[in-house]
Order: structure tokens, then C-alpha cells, then sequence
């Protein structure tokens, strides 16, 4: 074939023109490839759906969308018993999402906890991390991320039911798992709330330093709540009791003063309901008795002050320190008293245990 | 050289590759393919494109040249250029079943299942289909879920007379589409045929950490034997060794002491 260039039964090249050809295939930009990657997966995925006649989306919505990219939409016929399976997916879900109450349960049920086992794992530490720093930032921190792999292991036991994998697309899973994350982190969240009342336990903060006791102020105390039906001589004379307090009240009684303190705080018990208390320099002195002034302090506010009040039937003496600042307001003795004084409805829980800082932690003496 | 010196003559695989005066092989287009292909056994398919493109620049009408840029071109995920590349050479080789097989496997690997078939049915119609339009077609119909995949593989392994290196590829089709069972065989023989071959003993090492089977570390070491410390080799080795929550605290626990 002496002067063809190309043979003339196949039409391959026989000159070697190495000047003309260009050998060296053009390559792809590095980071064009994740992008391009993302584009393949969802074009082979949409392209298995239609070759699968998997589209057995809902509706005509769902066939126009089809016929509009040219692909054989779902018939009306295909579409009819996906509405029982929908509705089966949506009970075995709920199965699921009920025994995730327990972490893993459902996973376990399943013989699947192996998929799921790192994450029970971390949802325990992170809860004991949170139980033991409860009242803490870190605590709270813990308790979040507690919220989130309950939450996380709750969805991923509704997701991997065969029939809700079988029913969703890979799009649709992701939009549940992130609304059922979303949803049951707020319904933990509220869970998680009550079953702090449940148990009967809160944290407070301490108004006040008892060196006998090892209490600082500012330390965080563990309160248990106390019944609303409880004697009013149960409590003794030294608890630490969790006390709601109102705004620093005037001479007259009625309105607070200004940058008062009103919450919740922890202070100290000192007189119970119709005992006679007097509060001296020395220290305070009920029913005609001095206190151990290591045991029973006087805070700063009552310090240089003196008065003496008898409590009523449901009243309970409690010293801490007021967070007010009351600028150019005289605090009278009477004015210092009555505001040590509470009714039994603003004692919320009683003290047992120093529970922050980590160090101190241990359980509270009893004076009396 | 001559023009006659380029015209196909029977297999390009079993050309000798000439050796010098001083017994240093000539540096010619067939001892470039020969480096591709061994470097493409080697998994190293960046390498072995330099040394398709490197053959072309000797002789661009070497057609092997132009189905090997085309072939890495797709083990590198480059399948647009790989299209592009495979248009190209069609230019010169109209209607070549290999390159539109090659164009049918980018084509499926990119998600165009209809054109890919449509290049498999092209490429079948050619006379002289090899093995590699056989798993082509494998390929795409593996990707669409069709039956009658395992049929053209046995046709592949057929039309390829069993040679080691149409049972690798063979098994590594089987195994993109997650059919290890049936891949673990294929793999197996060409590792044993071709027992040099890191990319041979990293397919099986894959196929067997899919399968669960223990001996995959030993597998995936004996690749990375042959080719140390070798990314894909080293990321299945780590991944079968970490595949529960216990191996994971052991690992963690022993890795200081290896170090």
C-alpha cells in the first residue's frame, strides 16, 4: 500500500506523522475530580433508578419530573401497594424508634449492635461524663453530645429497618435522619429535664461558706427536692437547703430594691418554725442558745448587725450572702432579719452533697 | 523506518523488545509498552500513561499506545478525557471494538448507562471482539443489574484463552459491581499466575476484606511486599485491621509499641 496513508480495509494509520500527532492525552485539574465525582454518583444513581424501575415515587409529580428528563415514569398501577408498604415502613420505624429508648436495643434485637456498638459506647461515657459533671459546663457539654448519639442511634435504628431502606431513596434518608435527629434531640432534651425531676435531684449554688462543712460560696451543692406534704420540724437546724429567693426587701416590706438578687440559691438553715432567733456579733443565738459560729457563720450581710425575731408556724430562718447592691440604701437590722426569713413553700430541696468542685465532692454533715 | 514497519503484525504483547550493543534495551515504543504494561500490573497507572504516551511519541501509530492512554486514562477516574482520548484514537482507527468498549466503560463508570450500552452493542458488532469488549460489555451490564453479566465474563476469560491478565481483570469487574464471590476465583488465579503483580494481590486482598476472610492481611501484606508502603495497599490494610470496635482499641493500644 506504498503512498496510503491510511490502510483502506480498516482505515488504520500507516504514516507515522510524529510531528502532527498529538500523543499526550489531555488530564484532569485534581480538583475538578471530587466535583466530578459528586456529579457521577448522582448521575449513575438517577440512571440505576430509571434502568431498575426503582422510580416508585409518589404521584403524578413524580412521573412528570420523569418524563421530563425523558425517563420511563412509575405507572399509576406500580404506585398503588407503596402505600401499604409506606405505611409498614413507617411501623417497623416506629418499633425501632420505641426500642431506642434504650441505645441499641433495637440494633441488638436485629443482631446489628456490632454497626452501632461505638456509638452506645460513646453515648455512655458521654452520660456518666455528664452525670458526673452535672451542674458544669462540661456536664452540659456531655449531656449534649449524650442527646445527639441518643438521637443519632434512635434514627439509625429507623433507617436501616429493611422496609424503610427499601421505601426511601438515599435523598429521602438523609432528610428523615436530619429531622428525626433534629426532633428527638429536643425531645430528649425535655426527657432529660423531667427525669431530673423524677429522680428527685437538682444543683444549686452556695450563698454561703460553712467551714465545718467544707462549703465555699459559689461551690454547687446536690439538693434533693423535698416533698410538698413534708413536716415542717424535718428539716434541722445547719442543712443547706435550696431556697427561692425574692428580691432584697425594703423596711416597709413590698417593693425590692433595686440590683437585688432573685433566684435560686443555697443557703443555710439556721432557726426552724417557731423557734426564737437573735442575731449578735458573736454569732446568732436561738431559743436563748449560742451556735458554733464554724458551724453556723454569720454572712457578711448580718456581720456588725443585731436583731432578734421570732419565726411564725411555717417560717424557717436561712442565712446566705445577698447579691445586692444596694447603693445609698440604708440596711437596717430589721431589713437584714426579714430577709434571712422564708416561708415553706420558697425552701425547695435540702443539700446532700458537695457536688462541684470534683475535689470536695462528699456528702454533707449533719449538725443537729 | 519504513511506513510498513507500522503495520499491525499479530500480537504487539509478544514483541521483542531489541537490546543494544551493550546489551541495554533500545529505548523504542515496544520496551515503552512493555513498561506500561508492567507498570500497570504494578498498579501504577499514572506512571504506566507516560509510558503509553512516551511509546506514541516513538511511533503514534502504535494502536496498543493509544488503548493503554485510553485504559489508564479510566483507572486514573478520568473519564471525560478518557472519551475524549478514546474519540481521538477512534480517528485513527475508526470502529476499533476496543475503543468503543473503552468508551462504553467510561461512559457506565459516569453514570451514562444508555450510551454505554449503545457502545457495547457497536463494539460487539465489530469483527475480532477480545476480551476486553467481552468484560466491557460485562461492565455495563453489571452496572444495570442484567443477569446475563456472568455470560459475557465467561466469554471475556474464553476469548482471552484464560491468560492471567484477562482473569484480572475479569475478577476486578466482578468486583467493582460487589459480586466477590463470584471475582474471588478470577482474582485468585491471576494472583497466582501473576504473583509478581501488586495490583493482582491488592484485588484480592480486597475481594477477601469484602468476604471477610482472615487471610486478607495476610494478602494485602504480601502487596505491599511488592510494592511498599503503597497507598491503596497500606488504606484496605488499615481498614480490614480496624474493622470492629475491638481491633480498633488493640491497634491503638499496639501502635506505640511498634514504634
Amino acid at each position: 500500500m506504498p503512498g496510503q496513508a491510511a490502510c483502506f480495509r480498516c482505515g488504520s494509520l500507516l504514516e507515522a506523522k510524529a510531528g502532527a500527532v498529538e500523543v499526550h492525552p489531555p488530564r484532569a485539574p485534581a480538583w475538578k475530580k471530587p466535583f466530578r465525582q459528586v456529579a457521577r454518583r448522582m448521575r449513575r444513581y438517577s440512571a440505576l433508578r430509571a434502568a431498575e424501575g426503582l422510580a416508585r415515587r409518589s404521584g403524578d409529580r413524580t412521573a412528570s419530573a420523569f418524563g421530563r428528563l425523558g425517563l420511563p415514569g412509575p405507572s399509576r398501577a406500580a404506585n398503588e401497594p407503596r402505600w401499604r408498604e409506606l405505611w409498614l415502613a413507617l411501623h417497623d420505624a416506629a418499633v425501632a424508634l420505641a426500642l431506642s429508648i434504650v441505645p441499641g436495643l433495637a440494633h441488638a434485637l436485629r443482631h446489628q449492635f456490632g454497626a452501632i456498638s461505638s456509638y452506645v459506647i460513646s453515648w455512655l461515657v458521654s452520660l456518666v461524663m455528664g452525670i458526673l459533671f452535672f451542674g458544669q459546663s462540661l456536664g452540659a457539654a456531655s449531656m449534649a453530645c449524650a442527646f445527639v448519639l441518643h438521637a443519632w442511634i434512635a434514627m439509625d435504628a429507623v433507617v436501616a429497618t429493611k422496609r424503610f431502606k427499601d421505601q426511601m431513596t438515599a435523598l429521602e434518608k438523609v432528610g428523615w435522619r436530619l429531622c428525626g435527629i433534629g426532633f428527638l434531640v429536643i425531645l430528649l432534651y425535655a426527657a432529660y429535664g423531667q427525669v431530673q425531676r423524677v429522680v428527685g435531684f437538682t444543683v444549686g449554688v452556695a450563698g454561703v461558706t460553712v467551714p465545718e462543712d467544707r462549703v465555699a460560696r459559689g461551690d454547687v451543692i446536690l439538693c434533693h427536692f423535698l416533698p410538698a406534704d413534708l413536716e415542717p420540724l424535718t428539716l434541722k437546724r445547719g442543712d443547706l437547703v435550696l431556697v427561692h429567693v425574692r428580691e432584697l426587701l425594703a423596711a416597709d416590706g413590698g417593693t425590692g430594691m433595686p440590683g437585688s438578687y432573685a433566684g435560686e440559691m443555697v443557703g443555710q438553715l439556721i432557726a426552724l418554725p417557731g423557734d426564737r432567733v437573735g442575731v449578735t456579733q458573736a454569732g446568732f443565738i436561738v431559743n436563748g442558745s449560742a451556735l458554733d459560729v464554724r458551724q453556723f457563720p454569720l454572712s457578711a450581710s448580718l456581720r456588725g448587725q443585731s436583731a432578734s425575731l421570732g419565726l411564725g408556724k411555717d417560717e424557717y430562718f436561712v442565712t446566705m450572702e445577698w447579691r445586692a447592691q444596694v447603693h445609698g440604701v440604708q440596711v437596717t437590722p430589721e431589713v437584714a432579719a426579714g430577709n434571712c426569713v422564708y416561708r415553706r413553700e420558697d425552701v425547695l430541696a435540702r443539700g446532700v452533697m458537695r457536688w462541684s468542685p470534683f475535689w470536695k465532692r462528699g456528702f454533707l454533715k449533719e449538725f443537729e | 523506518m519504513s511506513r510498513f514497519g507500522n503495520l499491525e503484525f499479530g500480537d504487539a504483547k509478544s514483541r521483542p523488545v531489541k537490546a543494544g550493543a551493550d546489551g541495554t534495551p533500545i529505548r523504542s515504543a515496544g520496551y515503552f509498552l512493555e513498561q506500561a504494561e508492567k507498570l500497570y500490573l504494578a498498579g501504577d497507572f499514572e506512571l504506566a500513561l507516560r509510558n503509553y504516551s512516551r511509546a506514541l511519541e516513538h511511533n503514534p501509530a502504535e494502536y496498543e499506545g493509544w488503548f493503554g492512554q485510553v485504559r489508564m486514562l479510566i483507572e486514573l477516574a478520568e473519564y471525560e478525557e478518557a472519551l475524549l482520548w478514546a474519540d481521538k484514537a477512534l480517528e485513527y482507527y475508526p470502529e476499533h471494538p476496543d475503543l468503543l468498549a473503552a468508551k462504553a466503560v467510561a461512559s457506565s463508570r459516569t453514570g451514562h448507562l444508555e450510551k454505554a450500552m449503545a457502545y457495547t452493542d457497536n463494539a460487539l458488532s465489530q469483527k475480532g471482539c477480545s476480551s476486553y469488549v467481552w468484560l466491557a460489555r460485562a461492565e455495563v451490564l453489571l452496572e444495570r443489574r442484567s443477569a446475563t453479566a456472568a455470560h459475557c465474563v465467561s466469554n471475556a476469560v474464553a476469548a482471552g484463552n484464560a491468560s492471567p491478565r484477562v482473569e484480572l481483570e475479569a475478577g476486578r469487574t466482578l468486583l467493582r459491581a460487589g459480586h466477590c464471590a463470584t471475582a474471588l476465583g478470577y482474582l485468585r488465579k491471576a494472583a497466582g499466575l501473576l504473583p509478581g503483580s501488586a495490583l493482582a494481590w491488592l484485588e484480592l486482598g480486597r475481594c477477601q476484606a469484602a468476604l471477610g476472610f482472615p487471610e486478607t492481611a495476610m494478602t494485602l501484606s504480601q502487596c505491599l511486599t511488592l510494592r511498599p508502603n503503597w497507598p491503596p495497599a497500606r488504606e484496605a490494610l488499615n481498614r480490614f485491621q480496624n474493622r470492629g470496635l475491638l481491633s480498633r482499641v488493640q491497634n491503638f493500644l499496639r501502635k506505640p509499641k511498634r514504634e
